[in-house]
C-alpha cells in the first residue's frame, strides 16, 4: 500500500502528467496515419525517454501506446483503412456505420470501448503481475532459459509469414546481441577492431533503425493512401447515448476486453490478433450475427475493446518474467534496460514504486485518451492529412538525433542506417521483425542463463527433469509444431484457392 | 515462384552471414578456464542459423523444381531497381548526411538533408520557397529542443 501511495505521488506531478498527455496525443496522431505503426511511434519516443527519469520515460511510451491503439479507430471508421494493424477488424463495421451516416456513433462507441478495455486490462495487470512475479522468483537459470526459449519460439511461430523465416529473424537478432563483451568471462567478441562495439550495439539506434527507419523506407516505396475523407461526416455524438449504447452491449465489452488481455499475455500475440479474434467471438455469441459486417456497433465495440485491453496483457509477462508480450513492450523493455533497470521477477521487489507507477500510468493515459480524442477529433483529422513528403524527412531527422543522443557520437547514426537497411531487407522479404528485436533484447539473457545452468550442472537432462523448465520446453516445441501446422495449412489453402 | 527464387537468394545471404560470423568466432580467444567459453553460445546460434538457412534454401529449391517451367522466367532487374529507386536514393542521401554531419556540423548538414529529401519526395511541381523555409525552421526548432530541452549537444563539425 505504501508503495502504491509513493507511486501515485511520483506520477501525479505536473511534469509526468504533461508527458503522458503528450504521449497520448502523439500516439493518436501516429495511430491514425495509415502506414505508421504504434511500434514506430514508440521507437521514435525512445530518444526522448532516454533523457528522462525511468518513470517519465515509460509514461511517455505508455501514452503513445494507449493513444495509438485508439488512434487507429479514426481512419478505420472514416476511411475503411486501419490506421494500425490492430484496428483491422474495426473497419469491418466501423466503415459501414460511417457510410450509413453514423460516423459520430461509430467513433464514440469505439472510443469508449477502447477506454473500458484499457481500464479492465490495467486492473488485470495490477492483480496478476505480483502473483506471477512471486512465482517466478523460484526460477533458476534452467526455467529462465526455457521461458525465454518459449517466448522467442512462440513469437516466431505465431507472427505472420513462415515459421522458418520467423526463427531465422530471431536467430539473427540473437547473433547481433553477441557483439561486444562476453557477459561471463569478459572476452571481446565480433568487434572487428571497433572499440565502439565493446559494449555491444546500443538498443536505441537498433530499435529505431529496424522499426521506424525501415517503415519509412517502405512508406517511400509504397506510399499509403492519403486521407481523403469521402463522407461529409458529422463526428459528434451525445455522451448519454454513447453510454446507453455501451451499456446495452456490456457483456460484449467485458468479454472482448478479457479476450484482449488473455491474447496480450501470450508472448506472441498482440492487438492485431486480439482485435480479429474478439470480433469473431462476438459475432458467434451475437443474437444477430448476420448484422456483423453491415455496420453494427457490436462489431466496433468488440474490436476496439480487445485491441486496447491487449496493452495491459502484454505488460504482464514483461514485468513478471522480463519477457515482452509484443514488439512495443519489447521496446519498453529495451528502454528500461537503457536506464539500467532489469525487468523480471526481481523488479517487483527492487523497484515497486516504478512498477506501480507503470500500472497507474495506464489508467491516466486511458483517461487522457478519452478526453483528447473526444474533443480533438477534428484537429487530428487535419494533422493526419499532412503529406508524406513533409513527414518523412522530419521523422528521419528525429531518428538521427535520437540515435546520436545516446552517446553523443555519429557512430550510432551509422548503426541506425545499417539496422535500417537490415530492417528494410527483412520487411521486403517477409521476415517478421518482432522475433528479430526479441532476439536482440533477450539474446544476452538467454546466453547467460544457459551458461549459468551448464556451469552449475553440465548434465543437460536437468532442463527436462525440472518440471517448470520441462513444461516450458514442451510448450516451445508445441508452439513450433503449431507454426509448422499453420504454415502447411495456409500453403494448402492457397493451393486450393489457386486450383479452384 | 518469384517468392521461391527470392527465398533462395535470402537463404544464400543468411549462409554468407553465417560464414562471416563464423570467421569472427574463430577470433574469439579461448582460455580453457571455464565449462563454457566465450565462443560456446555463438557456435550454437551460428549453427542453428545455418541449419535454418539450409532449410529455407532446400524448401525454395524444392518449390522451384516443382514448378520448373516458371523458373526459367528471368528476374527483371530493371523493374526491381525501378521499384526501389526512391528507397535507394533516400539511403544514399541519408549516408551522405551522416558524412556531412561529421564534417560540417549539425546546422548545414541538417538543412541540406531536409531540403534535398523534401524536394526529392515532393510529387509534382516543386515549391522551393516552402522547402527552404520549412527546412530552416525544422533545423532550428529541433536544435532548440535537443540542445536546450534535452541537453543533447549536437555535432559541431569543422565549421560550426
Amino acid at each position: 500500500m505504501e508503495n502504491l501511495l509513493l507511486s501515485v505521488e511520483s506520477i501525479l506531478n505536473v511534469q509526468t502528467i504533461l508527458i503522458l498527455l503528450i504521449g497520448v496525443v502523439v500516439g493518436i496522431i501516429v495511430g491514425s496515419i495509415p502506414g505508421f505503426t504504434i511500434t514506430m511511434g514508440v521507437a521514435l519516443t525512445l530518444p526522448f525517454s532516454f533523457s528522462m527519469d525511468p518513470i517519465n520515460g515509460i509514461a511517455l511510451m505508455m501514452g503513445v501506446q494507449v493513444g495509438g491503439s485508439s488512434g487507429g479507430l479514426i481512419t478505420a471508421c472514416l476511411l475503411g483503412i486501419p490506421g494500425t494493424p490492430s484496428a483491422m477488424a474495426t473497419t469491418f463495421d466501423g466503415f459501414p456505420m460511417v457510410k450509413k451516416g453514423e460516423a459520430g456513433k461509430a467513433l464514440a462507441v469505439g472510443l469508449w470501448s477502447s477506454f473500458i478495455g484499457t481500464i479492465i486490462s490495467g486492473i488485470v495487470l495490477i492483480f496478476m503481475t505480483p502473483i506471477l512475479a512471486e512465482w517466478a522468483l523460484d526460477f533458476g537459470p534452467w526455467e529462465m532459459f526455457a521461458l525465454m526459449l518459449f517466448g522467442i519460439s512462440a513469437i516466431a511461430s505465431l507472427s505472420e509469414g513462415s515459421l522458418i523465416k520467423g526463427l531465422i529473424a530471431g536467430s539473427i537478432g540473437i547473433a547481433f546481441s553477441l557483439v561486444g563483451t562476453d557477459p561471463l568471462l569478459g572476452t571481446s567478441r565480433f568487434t572487428y577492431g571497433f572499440t565502439e562495439l565493446l559494449a555491444g550495439f546500443n538498443f536505441l539506434p537498433v530499435l529505431i533503425g529496424v522499426f521506424a527507419f525501415s517503415q519509412l523506407m517502405s512508406d517511400i516505396k509504397n506510399p499509403p493512401d492519403s486521407l481523403d475523407i469521402k463522407f461529409n461526416s458529422n463526428v459528434s455524438y451525445p455522451l448519454v447515448k454513447t453510454i446507453k449504447d455501451i451499456w446495452t452491449s456490456k457483456l460484449n465489452v467485458i468479454r472482448s476486453s478479457l479476450i484482449g488481455v488473455f491474447v496480450g499475455i501470450l508472448p506472441a500475440a498482440g492487438g492485431s490478433i486480439a482485435n480479429i479474434l474478439s470480433y469473431d467471438i462476438a459475432k458467434k455469441f451475437s443474437k444477430q450475427p448476420e448484422k456483423f459486417g453491415t455496420g453494427t456497433k457490436d462489431g466496433v465495440i468488440a474490436a476496439e475493446s480487445a485491441n486496447n485491453s491487449s496493452i495491459g496483457g502484454a505488460f504482464v509477462p514483461m514485468l513478471a518474467f522480463g519477457i515482452p508480450g509484443d514488439a512495443v513492450t519489447a521496446m519498453m523493455l529495451g528502454a528500461l534496460l537503457i536506464h539500467g533497470i532489469q525487468p523480471g521477477p526481481l523488479l517487483m521487489q527492487n523497484q515497486p514504486v516504478l512498477v506501480y507507477g507503470i500500472f497507474i500510468s495506464i489508467f491516466i493515459a486511458a483517461i487522457f485518451m478519452l478526453i483528447v480524442q473526444s474533443y480533438g477529433i477534428k484537429a487530428f483529422l487535419k494533422i493526419t492529412d499532412i503529406p508524406q513528403h513533409v513527414l518523412i524527412p522530419l521523422i528521419l531527422m528525429l531518428c538521427v538525433l535520437g540515435s546520436f543522443a545516446v552517446n553523443n557520437r555519429t557512430f550510432d547514426v551509422w548503426i541506425l542506417l545499417i539496422f535500417g537497411l537490415i530492417g528494410y531487407w527483412m520487411k521486403s522479404n517477409d521476415f517478421p521483425l518482432p522475433p528479430f528485436i526479441l532476439g536482440i533484447i533477450l539474446g544476452p539473457m538467454i546466453e547467460q542463463n544457459l551458461r549459468q545452468a551448464i556451469t552449475i550442472d553440465s548434465d543437460l537432462t536437468v532442463f527436462m527433469t525440472r518440471p517448470i523448465s520441462a513444461v516450458l520446453i514442451v510448450l516451445a516445441v508445441l508452439s513450433m509444431a503449431y507454426g509448422i501446422y499453420n504454415n502447411f495449412k495456409s500453403k494448402s489453402d492457397t493451393g486450393m484457392t489457386q486450383s479452384s | 515462384m518469384k517468392t521461391a527464387k527470392r527465398d533462395a537468394i535470402n537463404a544464400l545471404v543468411v549462409i554468407l552471414f553465417c560464414g562471416v560470423a563464423y570467421s569472427g568466432v574463430l577470433q574469439i580467444p579461448v582460455r580453457g578456464a571455464a565449462k563454457t567459453e566465450a565462443d560456446f553460445f555463438p557456435k550454437i546460434i551460428i549453427g542453428l542459423l545455418l541449419f535454418l538457412a539450409l532449410c529455407l534454401l532446400i524448401n525454395a529449391i524444392y518449390t522451384m523444381v516443382k514448378h520448373r517451367a516458371d523458373v526459367r522466367e528471368k528476374t527483371n532487374w530493371k523493374a526491381l531497381i525501378k521499384d526501389n529507386r526512391k528507397v535507394m536514393i533516400t539511403f544514399l542521401i541519408f549516408g551522405a548526411y551522416i558524412l556531412l554531419l561529421q564534417e560540417v556540423g549539425y546546422f548545414i548538414s541538417s538543412f541540406v538533408f531536409l531540403l534535398t529529401l523534401y524536394l526529392f519526395l515532393m510529387p509534382g511541381k516543386k515549391r522551393y520557397i516552402t522547402a527552404v523555409v520549412g527546412s530552416v525552421l525544422v533545423t532550428v526548432v529541433l536544435f532548440l529542443i535537443f540542445q536546450y530541452g534535452l541537453s543533447v549537444y549536437l555535432p559541431k563539425g569543422r565549421l560550426f
